[in-house]
């Protein structure tokens, strides 16, 4: 297959040095990289419109090399200059025969490439705006003019120094969507920013020297953390189902045994066996003990469940206590007569429940000088409730687990929030 | 495919569908016209000047899900500019045309005139200036004019379906839309043609047959 030759020589006819047009057909205005004549690339005869620009100067991208860029091989054919007045920064018009044009702006430690849209973007509510479903906030209160200080190489428009447009800017993190109007016509361009040194390093110049903080001093680059904060909050959410789902397809609770016996107060410690545990598959065992009418006393319980066939021994210790009386502040109470001790997992097995019981019932002497006496008869004994439940949740566990889950998802939120609320502020600074 | 010799350069000729009548010769850029089975000579078509389309007569594509191979083109310029209207083949017999202009594609068909209604149509049969910002409605849909202005055939090539010679004339309103969707409608004399369609990319449009240019590697628009 023969190939159609990609530029056309052809001469200045302002100071006859030999010039190549890149993009015959599109073209429509070129300006001279010699004497910046600018010429009418339309009229065969290329007529000069424009005289040459005092201060000629070179771009740093020499017009004419290639780069592959964001998937595709462009050509810088077109340089200008443009401010608003206060800041200045370049313009690179990149083409290929098959993709088109994009501009690759140069704002000095920061590149983006512009596509010019085919379609306006919606404006739905206030100052924000959509494209592709994704929604842009009003970059800053004023709009501000452009205006052209600079040109060289070629263009598909009328470009001439002097020109002005009107500028309005739409932003969300790594891109913005600029709006330039004059007169005749209004344009929507999407900029992509790019990511610092891409476009050096694919235009073969060097790297723009970095901002010691790369985040915080350029806020208009993307979000360092938006990325991890995506990828560390679908973790999360995994890590969170999971633990929903084992948590809730635990087995429901069921009650495996019920005793009931008594501690008799200031006696010597006294071992039961309380009766025998079945369990028959490993899982979170919870032991809860209670007694009703305690006054003035405490009963210290330590469990064991004894595997009858390894005599390997799973041991918990709770203690029940309820006291009252009276001090300057009036009546008081304190102390749960309910203890419930939890075994987080024990093994299949046959065990026998085994409780070395002791219980104390004090006096008006006792430690606390307020304590009332104990209103029981000097010989009664308290009566314990003892049952052993398997599977249900852990809620304690639940709650630990999530915070831990979540502990670094949320501080990659907080920088990311931190971050884009920086770039909003430096935007209507 | 009929086939049949240029009448001024004796050059074999061969027309792609027996409804299109006018053909420019390959060889000596005559345009034939033909009348039942006259075929007679309107005229010349100059050259197209060398440009870097990556469209090509014979290049193929899918528009919607419509095949269509290009077939001819006219070259156009004005005061701002200049651009390619490829005429588009499709399968089932219909044409269209692919504007080629700034880089961008612009797949258009005609409307039937009844269909097209508004203040910028009215006063373009009328002969009155059309201005950015008037409004028409084409086939349903509503759009604003873009830009208007009196355009200038540079050359054409390959199958159309009326003859172009280099320096016709005529009135070219383009239209827009805050979608892709845009259009475009044209007096010739006193004969008003509207074309809508959407704007596209390259590789919307599924090409084959893409034109080879120097240094260029062609993109697989197949990905």
């Amino acid at each position: 297959m023969t190939s159609a030759p990609a530029v056309k020589a052809l001469i200045c006819p302002n100071c006859g040095a030999p010039v190549e047009i890149r993009a015959a057909g599109y073209t429509v205005s070129f300006v001279c990289g010699h004497c910046g004549t600018t010429l009418d690339a339309i009229d065969p005869e290329l007529k000069p419109i424009a005289a040459a620009q005092k201060a000629f100067k070179k771009p740093e991208i020499a017009l004419g090399t290639r780069a592959m860029l964001r998937g595709g091989e462009w050509e810088a054919i077109g340089y200008v200059e443009r401010t608003d007045g206060e800041t200045p920064w370049a313009e690179y018009l990149l083409f290929s025969p098959y993709l088109g044009y994009r501009f690759l702006v140069d704002a000095g430690s920061r590149w983006s490439l512009g596509t010019v849209l085919d379609r306006v973007p919606e404006r739905r509510v206030g100052d924000r705006v959509w494209l592709d479903r994704k929604s842009y906030g009003r970059a800053s209160e004023e709009n501000y003019v452009a205006r052209v200080t600079f040109v060289v190489g070629e263009f598909y428009w009328r470009v001439a120094v002097g020109e002005t447009v009107r500028v309005t800017e739409f932003e969300r993190s790594g891109a913005l969507l600029s709006c330039e109007a004059n007169d005749a016509e209004r344009t929507w361009t999407r900029l992509d920013i790019l990511k610092p040194g891409e476009a050096e390093a694919a235009f073969g110049i060097p790297p723009r020297e970095e901002e010691e903080d790369d985040d915080s001093d350029d806020p208009l680059r993307p979000s360092p953390y938006a990325g991890r904060l995506w990828s560390w909050g679908a973790i999360a959410l995994f890590a969170i189902g999971f633990l929903v789902l084992s948590t809730w397809s635990a087995r429901p609770k069921q009650q495996l045994f019920f005793a009931q016996l008594s501690a008799i107060p200031d006696a010597p410690e006294k071992t039961a066996v309380l009766g025998q545990v079945t369990i028959d598959q490993t899982e979170p065992v919870t032991i809860t003990g209670s007694a009703d009418n305690l006054d003035n006393e405490w009963i210290d319980v330590d469990y064991s469940l004894v595997n009858r066939k390894t005599q390997e021994s799973y041991d918990a210790y709770a203690t029940l206590e309820h006291y009252h009386g009276t001090d300057s502040d009036g009546a008081w109470q304190e102390g749960s007569p309910v203890g419930i001790v939890k075994l987080s997992s024990v093994p299949p097995g046959q065990y026998d429940l085994v409780a070395d019981i002791s219980a104390h019932r004090w006096a008006a002497s006792g430690p606390y000088g307020n304590l009332s006496a104990s209103a029981q008869d000097a010989t009664a004994t308290l009566p314990i409730t003892v049952w052993v439940d398997r599977g249900g949740s852990f809620s304690g566990n639940f709650w630990t687990a999530l915070l831990l889950i979540l502990a670094w998802p949320s501080v990659l939120a907080y920088l990311h929030y931190a971050h884009e609320k920086r770039r909003q502020l430096a935007y209507n600074r | 495919m009929p086939a049949a010799s240029c009448p001024q350069c004796g050059a074999d000729i061969s027309f792609r569908s027996t409804a299109l009548p006018v053909k420019v010769c390959d060889f000596c850029r005559s345009v034939i016209v033909r009348r039942g089975e006259a075929l007679e000579l309107a005229g010349s078509a100059a050259t197209v000047p060398d440009d870097v389309s990556p469209l090509q007569i014979g290049t193929r594509g899918q528009i919607d899900g419509d095949a269509f191979e290009l077939i001819g083109r006219i070259r156009w310029k004005w005061a701002g500019g200049g651009w390619n209207e490829w005429f588009m083949l499709f399968a089932g017999g219909s044409t269209g045309w692919l504007g080629d202009a700034m880089g961008r594609f612009m797949a258009l068909r005609e409307v039937a005139p009844q269909e097209v209604s508004g203040d910028a149509i009215e006063r373009l049969i009328a002969a009155q200036e059309v201005m950015p910002g008037m409004t028409a409605t084409i086939a349903g849909v509503s759009y604003a004019v873009t830009d208007a202005r009196t355009v200038t055939c540079v050359a054409s090539e390959g199958e159309l379906p009326h003859p172009a010679p280099a320096g016709m004339e005529m009135f070219s309103v383009d239209l827009g839309t805050p979608t892709p969707c845009c259009a475009s409608v044209q007096r010739e004399g006193e004969t008003v043609f509207a074309y809508a369609g959407r704007y596209c990319s390259l590789g919307d449009i599924k090409p084959a047959n893409l034109r080879a240019i120097e240094g260029w590697t062609i993109p697989d628009f197949s990905a």
